[in-house]
């Protein structure tokens, strides 16, 4: 696998940089090498036990793993080779409802979603966790079960640039219909605005929880989904249903503040209740917090 | 209520402006799209009903403020017309419709725009002063209405007329404030000789002057119409009064009767060329194509009649060595003055010549006898319809002309010679034809006709005695002979025998029977056009181009215009004298500063300023 150059991480690490990418490779790989050079090696990194084949021994080999049986029998010394075997399952669920293609500033809410799923995968890849991904639409149809395989995050990727967003639909019902398929416990990821029907959505991830998955919510929202310009009359567009407000924000700003935030700590308590970890992310933060997240989810797990 | 300035009832307009803010304020917005409106529908909620309200207050607020603005300048008073200030103001407009005021004033005339001015004034002033309207020029008469008003052609102006009369007006029904506002072009010609001394200095007097705008006005005050024949080239005089300086004038257009004459390069000497084809009434037009032109002055309508060109025979019976002594000097200077006509003149000694080609008239001047073979051309001639005009001389063949009078074909048998005294024509028939215009005594009195050494004539029975001397003889007979027409002259019209040929009374008697013969007056129609004044009567004179004045409408269209100062201390107003407005009329604004007692302004400023402070206080609150 390419190597990311050691400049390159860091830089991707800004959302300038990333959101203006449109190779979810690139930027899976940017964010995640980038991410990890900072972390102190973790013992669960690399780890596997099933015997995979022998090769030549080669100068600098650690030699427990040297087949000493085999040294015995033919004077040769070969190393033993392993299969990585998978450490857990990680599930991670992408709203594509209209609502996700909010883009009032250096890309939509969904290509932020996206570009976090893609380096999730990368890095469960590497970690040989084997990762599905499940397009929340209103029905299951696109989606990738859990695997660790060559060629997995390239399926993945690919899955991701085909997808279609757009519409309105009950993503519960979807998220629903998925639960059989996460039969092997694990962790249970979404990233969603969480614009539609909140409650009946965190009800289906806490049984999730209750079926033994660690559940981490991304909350993604715009910039100005929190916080509205400062002055100003503007037409205000509904994307899922094309419905229009027009309103002075200089008006409204504050209280619409008020009111969001206070719908942001709702979740926040509910989440805080049901043992989910609630995750509330702008288009414009940083994509390493989504790899921490999740790193540090991992540890619990495990 | 009453407003001073209703003019700026047209501010009232302002109040679309703050309307259209408000209206496009909510137009022009920028588009925002959200995942959910959910928390601005929320947030809208509570803020939305209280900032309509507040908005709808700022816009009336506004509206309001800018109504309060309007009325200021309106400025707005309590009662009715017949209020204190109006019962106590007189004024009397005067103005000026001389003729001059149909000079140019832009691109109407100077009469127009005085006329808008006087409107205008009316409005003013009307809600406070009472307003005699009176129009001027060498009289002066009270208007009732600015329709009224019209110019009066052919005019001067009297200012001091006019003045005289508006302080009269005034000063019979005094009033504390009294105003003569004068609407002129300031001429020089009706100003009065001695300034007027009895200026009340309770009267206050406005000049609005009017001033023509061009420099050069230009008005077309006569034309001069020859008088015309058929298949002669003629000139027409146009005479232009020419205001300021003079300038060249080259576009002058001929119509004749709606026809366009081709006039190559007009000039003032060689006037409009013309040439009609044949006899009759022609309607004619003369234009002057000028930017300068005077609106009224630019057009002269003519109506004249035009001759066909007679040819007439001068048989001389005696040609002398000086044309002093000749007998038919005087006739063929008559007859032969024109040289377009196609007169000519023989000797009887020519015969062959005698009626050779057919002749309207024949006039045979100190012929003392026609030989055979002219007997017989005569008779012919007359049985054809020919006429003949004799002027006896002192040396007739009595017996050959007594043959003639024998035949039919003389009026008049020859007796003796009468004495030689000097006698008048005493009577004349008056009705008759050829010599009712004399009727008129100024166009020729014939009792001042004299002959002397007259034959002793014996009129023929069937001929007409037109005009007899003191002692019975007669001294003019008609005769008809066949279709023919004849009339003798009892005199040669030598200046031997008598001073009628040198008297103003020849031309014009010899024009008539010649014209009676030939029948030249009776083609035409004795109608008027109405758009112009032809002399009634014929000019005296037979041929020739005689220069006719017609006057039409003469306007007053020549401007001599004093300075303003001049024009004031000529009619006697004196510098120290009050509330002289010196505007233009553009400009001219009058009884703008008076205050009304009953003026609700200062309530207005009140409103206003409480206004003001509503719309600072919600503006405020609705941030």
């Amino acid at each position: 696998m390419q190597k990311f150059p050691e400049k390159e991480k860091s830089s991707l690490q800004d959302p300038d940089v990333f959101m203006a990418l449109d190779d979810l490779e690139l930027v899976a790989k940017g964010v995640v090498e980038g991410a990890l050079s900072g972390l102190h090696r973790s013992k669960f990194i690399g780890f596997s036990n099933e015997f995979d084949s022998h090769r030549d021994y080669q100068l600098g080999d650690d030699l427990k793993h040297l087949n000493w049986n085999l040294w015995g029998k033919t004077d040769k010394l070969f190393i033993k080779q392993y299969e990585s075997d998978t450490n857990l399952s990680l599930y991670i669920f992408l709203d594509q409802s209209g609502s996700m293609l909010t883009n009032n500033g250096k890309g939509s809410k969904w290509a932020y979603a996206a570009r976090a799923v893609a380096s999730l995968c990368y890095l469960a890849m590497k970690n040989r966790d084997a990762t599905g991904v499940y397009l929340l639409e209103n029905s299951i149809k696109n989606f990738i079960p859990p695997a660790v395989k060559m060629g997995h995050f390239y399926d993945v990727v690919s899955l991701l640039q085909k997808s279609n967003v757009k519409g309105s639909f009950e993503i519960t019902e979807t998220i629903e219909s998925i639960v059989p398929l996460c039969n092997r416990r694990g962790i249970v990821v979404l990233f969603s605005d969480l614009f539609d029907n909140e409650e009946e959505l965190l009800k289906k991830m806490e049984y999730f929880k209750m079926s033994g998955h660690e559940v981490i919510i991304f909350q993604i929202l715009d910039p100005l989904e929190l916080d509205l310009p400062e002055k100003g009359e503007y037409e205000f567009v509904d994307l899922e249903t094309g419905k229009t407000i027009k309103a002075d924000v200089e008006d409204l700003r504050e209280t619409y503040k008020n009111t969001v935030n206070k719908w942001r700590e709702g979740l926040k308590k509910r989440c805080k209740n049901m043992g989910i970890d609630w995750v509330p992310m702008t288009t414009d933060t940083p994509l390493k917090d989504v790899i921490i997240e999740y790193l540090l989810k991992r540890i619990i797990h495990y | 209520m009453q407003f001073i300035n209703s003019i700026f009832l047209i501010g009232l307009l302002a109040i679309a402006i703050p309307i259209i803010i408000h209206l496009l304020k909510n137009r022009k917005v920028q588009k925002l799209w959200l995942g959910s409106l959910r928390f601005l529908i929320e947030a809208q909620k509570s803020k939305r009903r209280r900032k309509n309200i507040k908005e709808l207050l700022l816009l009336i607020t506004r509206c309001l403020i800018l109504l309060i603005l309007v009325a200021l300048f309106l400025r707005p008073y309590l009662g009715s017309k017949q209020d204190y200030s109006k019962t106590e103001s007189s004024t009397v407009i005067l103005v000026d419709v001389s003729g001059s005021m149909t000079g140019n004033y832009n691109s109407k005339s100077m009469f127009e725009a005085e006329k808008d001015k006087v409107e205008e004034l009316i409005k003013e002033l009307q809600a406070t002063t009472n307003i005699t309207i009176a129009a001027f020029s060498d009289d002066i008469y009270e208007v009732q209405d600015i329709k009224d008003l019209k110019i009066a052609s052919g005019t001067g102006t009297n200012y001091g007329k006019a003045i005289k009369w508006a302080q009269n007006k005034l000063m019979n029904g005094k009033k504390k404030q009294m105003d003569i506002i004068m609407l002129t072009d300031m001429q020089i010609s009706g100003l009065p000789s001695d300034a007027i001394t009895e200026w009340s200095n309770l009267i206050n007097f406005h000049l609005y002057p009017i001033l023509p705008s061009g420099k050069n006005n230009i008005g077309i005050n006569n034309v001069i119409i020859p008088k015309a024949f058929a298949g002669t080239t003629h000139h027409l005089f146009p005479e232009l009064n020419i205001s300021g300086d003079e300038e060249s004038i080259d576009n002058v257009q001929l119509l004749i009767n709606g026809k366009k004459q081709n006039v190559s390069k007009f000039s003032l000497e060689k006037g409009l060329e013309w040439t009609p084809e044949k006899s009759g009434w022609y309607e004619g037009e003369v234009i002057l194509e000028n930017s300068d032109s005077w609106q009224f002055d630019n057009k002269y309508y003519f109506r004249t009649y035009v001759n066909a060109l007679k040819s007439v025979l001068l048989v001389n019976g005696y040609k002398g060595e000086s044309k002093y002594t000749d007998a038919s000097y005087y006739v063929e200077k008559a007859f032969l003055a024109n040289e377009n006509a196609k007169n000519k003149s023989i000797n009887t000694k020519v015969t062959n010549q005698f009626l050779q080609e057919k002749e309207d008239l024949v006039v045979f001047c100190d012929v003392n006898e026609l030989n055979t073979q002219e007997v017989e051309k005569y008779k012919t001639y007359l049985e054809d319809g020919g006429t003949a005009l004799f002027f006896l001389g002192n040396k007739m063949n009595e017996n050959k002309m007594n043959s003639l009078f024998v035949d039919d074909v003389f009026p008049v048998k020859i007796d003796k010679l009468a004495d030689t005294s000097t006698r008048p024509i005493l009577k004349w028939n008056s009705e008759h034809d050829a010599l009712k215009l004399f009727n008129n005594r100024n166009n020729g009195d014939i009792s001042s006709i004299i002959f002397s050494e007259v034959y002793q004539l014996t009129p023929h029975t069937k001929a007409t005695v037109l005009a007899s001397l003191n002692n019975g003889n007669p001294a003019i007979v008609e005769m008809n002979y066949g279709k023919g027409k004849m009339i003798v002259v009892a005199n040669s019209a030598s200046r031997e025998l008598t001073d009628w040929p040198i008297s103003r009374m020849f031309l014009p008697i010899v024009r008539e029977l010649s014209y009676y013969l030939i029948g030249l007056s009776e083609s035409k129609e004795n109608k008027e056009p109405e758009i112009c004044s032809l002399l009634k009567n014929p000019e005296p004179g037979i041929y020739g181009e005689v220069r006719k004045v017609v006057n039409h409408n003469p306007t007053e269209s020549s401007i001599e215009i004093t300075e303003k100062e001049d024009f004031l201390k000529a009619l006697g107003i004196k510098q120290v004298q009050k509330d002289i407005v010196e505007a233009s009329i553009e400009k001219a604004s009058l009884s703008k500063n008076r205050v009304r007692k009953n003026e609700l302004s200062h309530y207005f400023v009140i409103l206003l300023l409480v206004f003001l402070g509503m719309e600072a206080f919600i503006s405020y609150n609705l941030k």
